[in-house]
C-alpha cells in the first residue's frame, strides 16, 4: 500500500510541477516576444487537463501584443469566468473593445442586476450552497413529517424558494462559464 | 440687386420667345450613294432666305419652300402657330468630312442665322448584298487587361440594317462570374446611325454595365443574346393590277448572340503596401473634415474621412485609423454617394467616426495615409489627408462606457499560481443540475409517500375495519378451502374450531376452559356489545347442529355460515379496538 501511494505522490506532483515549469517557460518566451510560441507552450498546459485564470490571462496578453484583439478578449474572458475577481482581466476586455471599436452590447436593468448577483461566487460556492440547502430542506421534511416535528411549512416553503433561486443563478453561471470555456 | 436679377429673369424669358432657325438633317454619317434631306424650320414667318453654299453636295432638288399655319383653341385662348421650312434634297460628291454653313432669313426685318452643322460622309457599296446579317448584337469593352479590383464598362448593342424592321424583342439577363456589376441606365429609344462597311446600320445601345473584377485570372464576359422577331416576305397574295403585289408577312424568330469576351484579370503588383485597402483608380483623393477644434471633455466631435474617385469607390469599406487614446470612438457612418458612369464608377464615400473627447489636453489626429493602385501605369500611389489638431479643455467628467486607465499600465504577466483540473469543472458543471433536480425528486417522493400514509391513516373506522378483515380471512382460511371441496363435515368443524380458536388467542383462554360461559364472561370483560355476543353463539349454535343434521340446501346453508362467521369476527374486532 505504501509504495503505491508514494508513486500516486509522485505522479501527482511530477504533473503539477511539470505545468509550472512549462508556465515559466511560457512567461519566458513572451518575453522575449516570442508570442506564438508561448500560447502554444500555454496551451499544451490546458492539454494536461490542467487550467488556470493566470494561463488564459497571460494567452490573452500574447494575442494583445500579437494585436490579435478578438482572440485576446476571448481569453481574457475565460480568465475572469475562472476568477471573477481579476480585475485587471475585466480591464483588458475593455481595451479590447476600445481596439475593436465595440460597445458593449445594452443590456436590460434585470440582466444586469442577474449577472451581478450571478458574478458574487464561484461556481463551486453556488453548487454547495444549492446542495447544502437541499439536504437541509430533506431533513427538515423527513423530521417534520415522519417524526411529528413542529415545522411551520412557510419555513419549507421558504428554503425551496431559495434552493431552487440559488440553483437558478448557478445553473445561469454555469450556462454562461460552458459558452466561454468551450 | 434685386433689379439685376429681374432683368436676367426677363431677358431669360424673352430669348426663349425668339425665333431661332433651325437645321436638320436625316442622314449623319452619310454615305456617298445616298440621298440626304436638309431641312430649314422657322416657327415664324420668314422671307428673304439665303441659302448656304453645298458646294460639296449635288442639289438634287430645292430649295422647296413650305409655309404652315394652324390655330389652336385652348381654354376658350386662341393661338396661332406658323411654320416655314425650306428643304433640300442633296447627295455628296466625295467622301469626306464637310460643313454646312449657317444659312440665314429675315423674320420681322432681322436676321437669323442657322448653326453651322458638320456632315461625314463615308464611301458606300453598291450591291446592297442581302447575304450579309441584316440584325447583329456586338459585345463592346473598353479594356482587355486589367487589374483586380479594376473596373470596365460592358455595352451590348444591336445593330439592325436600314429597311429591316425587328418585333418582339426578349432580352436574357446576364449573371457575370467574377465580376461585380453595376447597371448603367439605357435609353433603348435612343438611335444611332453608324455605317459599317458601307452599309448603313441603326444601332441601339441595350444593355451598359460597369464590371468589376473580384478575382484574378482570365475572366469572362458572357456572351449578350437577344432574340427578335423579323418580318419578311411570304407568300403572294394578291396580284392588283393597281396597287401591285400584295405578299404576307411572316415574322420568324431569330436568336442572336454576340460572342463572348475574356479578360485578363492581373494580380495586384507585389509588394502590396500595408494602406493599400483595395482601391484600383486613375484618380482619388482622399480629404478629412471636423466640424470642430476646440471642445471640451465629454462633447463630441464628428470626424468625416470623404473619398472621391472613380473606380471601385462603391467597394471601398472603412479601414483601421489611429485615433488618439483620448477620445472615445464610435463605429462609422458610411454615406454612399457614389453613381455608375459610362466607364466607372464615381462619386463620393463618407466615413463619419463620431469622436467623444475624455481627456483634456492638446491631440492631434494623425493624417491618414491612402494608398490606391493606378492602373495606366501599374504603380501604388500613395495620398495622404490633413493632420489635425484639437484642444480639449475641462468640461464635464467624461464617464467612459467602461474604464480604460489601463492604458497607462505595463503589460505585466500573471504568476504561476496554481492549476484546477478541466474534468473537474466539466463534471461539476455536467452533474449540478442533476444532483439539483434529483434531490428536488426526492422531497416529493418524500411528501408523496408521507401524503398516501396520511390518507390511510385519516379514516380510523376504514383502517379498523380493514385490519379486523385481515384476521378473520386468515381464521377462516380453511373453512374457504372445505368450502371449495364441498367437504359438509369438515367445514363446520372447521368455522367451528376458528371461532374458538379466535377467542383464545384474543382472550388468552386456555383451551380446556372453553364453553360458552366462558364467552359470556369474557365479552363482559372487554365490553363488547351484547348483540355480538349472541350472534357469536348463534353461529356456534348453528355449526353445531348443522353437523349433525341433514340439510337440503347445504351450500346455500355453508356460504351464509361462512359469511356470518366473516362478519362477526369482523365486528368483534372493530369493536375491540374502537374502546
Amino acid at each position: 500500500m505504501k509504495p503505491l501511494i508514494f508513486i500516486l505522490f509522485v505522479i501527482f506532483h511530477n504533473n503539477s510541477q511539470s505545468a509550472e515549469r512549462l508556465f515559466n517557460k511560457a512567461d519566458s518566451l513572451f518575453n522575449i516576444q516570442n508570442f506564438e510560441e508561448a500560447i502554444s507552450t500555454y496551451s499544451s498546459i490546458l492539454e494536461n487537463n490542467l487550467e488556470s485564470s493566470e494561463i488564459y490571462y497571460n494567452m490573452g496578453l500574447c494575442y494583445f501584443q500579437m494585436e490579435e484583439f478578438e482572440k485576446a478578449k476571448n481569453q481574457f474572458r475565460k480568465s475572469t469566468t475562472l476568477n471573477p475577481k481579476l480585475k485587471i482581466a475585466e480591464e483588458r476586455i475593455t481595451q479590447c473593445n476600445n481596439k475593436l471599436l465595440k460597445q458593449k452590447r445594452p443590456q436590460l436593468l434585470t440582466q444586469i442586476w442577474r449577472n451581478k448577483i450571478r458574478n458574487l461566487c464561484t461556481v463551486t460556492s453556488w453548487v454547495s450552497i444549492t446542495i447544502l440547502l437541499q439536504i437541509l430542506l430533506t431533513l427538515l421534511i423527513v423530521s417534520k413529517l415522519f417524526y411529528n416535528k413542529k415545522i411551520p411549512n412557510t419555513y419549507l416553503i421558504l428554503l425551496l424558494f431559495t434552493s431552487i433561486l440559488f440553483y437558478y443563478f448557478g445553473s445561469s453561471l454555469i450556462i454562461h462559464n460552458t459558452n466561454i470555456l468551450s | 440687386m434685386k433689379k439685376i436679377l429681374l432683368f436676367f429673369i426677363l431677358l431669360n424669358h424673352l430669348s426663349s420667345f425668339s425665333q431661332e432657325l433651325n437645321v436638320i438633317i436625316n442622314k449623319n454619317p452619310a454615305l456617298t450613294n445616298e440621298v440626304i434631306t436638309l431641312q430649314f424650320t422657322i416657327n415664324a414667318k420668314g422671307n428673304d432666305f439665303r441659302p448656304p453654299s453645298l458646294s460639296n453636295f449635288h442639289i438634287l432638288s430645292g430649295p422647296n419652300q413650305g409655309f404652315s399655319q394652324s390655330y389652336s383653341n385652348q381654354n376658350g385662348k386662341t393661338t396661332r402657330e406658323i411654320k416655314t421650312t425650306i428643304s433640300y434634297s442633296i447627295q455628296a460628291k466625295k467622301v469626306g468630312t464637310y460643313i454646312i454653313p449657317s444659312a440665314s432669313v429675315r423674320v420681322n426685318g432681322k436676321n437669323i442665322k442657322s448653326k453651322v452643322l458638320k456632315v461625314k460622309v463615308e464611301k458606300g457599296t453598291e450591291t446592297n448584298n442581302n447575304n450579309s446579317t441584316n440584325v447583329y448584337i456586338k459585345l463592346i469593352t473598353n479594356k482587355s487587361e486589367i487589374f483586380v479590383g479594376e473596373q470596365i464598362s460592358s455595352i451590348s448593342k444591336i445593330y439592325i440594317k436600314n429597311g429591316t424592321n425587328i418585333q418582339n424583342s426578349n432580352i436574357p439577363p446576364i449573371t457575370y462570374n467574377g465580376f461585380w456589376e453595376d447597371e448603367v441606365k439605357v435609353n433603348t429609344n435612343k438611335q444611332k446611325r453608324e455605317i459599317i462597311d458601307g452599309v448603313a446600320y441603326t444601332s441601339i445601345k441595350f444593355r451598359h454595365s460597369i464590371l468589376t473584377s473580384q478575382k484574378s485570372g482570365e475572366l469572362y464576359i458572357p456572351s449578350s443574346k437577344m432574340s427578335v422577331s423579323i418580318p419578311k416576305r411570304g407568300r403572294l397574295i394578291s396580284n392588283h393590277p393597281f396597287f401591285g403585289a400584295q405578299y404576307e408577312t411572316i415574322l420568324s424568330n431569330v436568336n442572336l448572340s454576340s460572342k463572348q469576351k475574356t479578360i485578363k484579370v492581373k494580380k495586384l503588383p507585389s509588394p502590396i503596401p500595408t494602406t493599400f485597402h483595395g482601391t484600383v483608380s486613375e484618380n482619388f483623393t482622399i480629404k478629412t473634415s471636423v466640424d470642430k477644434t476646440t471642445l471640451k471633455t465629454s462633447e463630441a466631435i464628428s470626424f468625416k474621412v470623404i473619398f472621391r474617385g472613380e473606380g471601385n469607390i462603391n467597394m471601398l469599406e472603412p479601414f483601421d485609423i489611429q485615433f488618439p487614446r483620448a477620445f472615445e470612438i464610435f463605429e462609422p457612418t458610411i454615406t454612399d454617394k457614389t453613381f455608375t458612369g459610362n466607364y466607372s464608377t464615381n462619386g463620393t464615400k463618407t466615413f463619419e467616426y463620431i469622436l467623444i473627447a475624455r481627456e483634456e489636453g492638446n491631440f492631434e489626429i494623425d493624417e491618414i495615409d491612402f494608398t490606391y493602385l493606378n492602373p495606366t501605369t501599374g504603380k501604388y500611389q500613395n495620398i495622404k489627408s490633413k493632420k489635425h489638431s484639437f484642444k480639449i479643455e475641462k468640461g464635464k467628467q467624461y464617464f467612459p462606457i467602461d474604464s480604460s486607465q489601463i492604458n497607462q499600465q505595463k503589460i505585466e504577466l500573471l504568476e504561476f499560481n496554481g492549476n484546477s483540473k478541466i474534468s473537474t469543472r466539466i463534471l461539476l458543471y455536467h452533474w449540478f443540475p442533476k444532483l439539483f433536480w434529483g434531490g428536488i425528486l426526492i422531497i416529493l417522493i418524500i411528501y408523496l409517500t408521507s401524503f398516501i400514509q396520511k390518507k390511510r391513516n385519516s379514516n380510523p373506522e376504514h383502517t379498523k375495519r380493514r385490519k379486523s378483515t385481515k384476521i378473520a380471512i386468515k381464521r377462516l382460511k380453511n373453512a374457504q378451502l372445505c368450502l371449495n371441496t364441498n367437504d359438509f363435515d369438515v367445514f363446520f368443524e372447521e368455522i367451528e374450531k376458528s371461532l374458538w380458536g379466535y377467542l383464545t388467542d384474543k382472550f388468552g383462554v386456555k383451551s380446556s376452559e372453553l364453553s360458552k360461559e366462558t364467552i359470556d364472561l369474557h365479552f363482559n370483560n372487554s365490553n363488547i356489545d351484547n348483540d355480538f355476543k349472541n350472534k357469536f353463539i348463534e353461529i356456534l349454535n348453528v355449526c353445531e347442529f348443522s353437523r349433525y343434521s341433514p340439510s337440503q340446501n347445504k351450500n346455500k346453508q355453508m356460504q351464509e355460515t361462512l359469511n356470518n362467521a366473516k362478519e362477526i369476527i369482523i365486528k368483534i374486532e372493530s369493536n375491540l379496538s374502537k374502546k
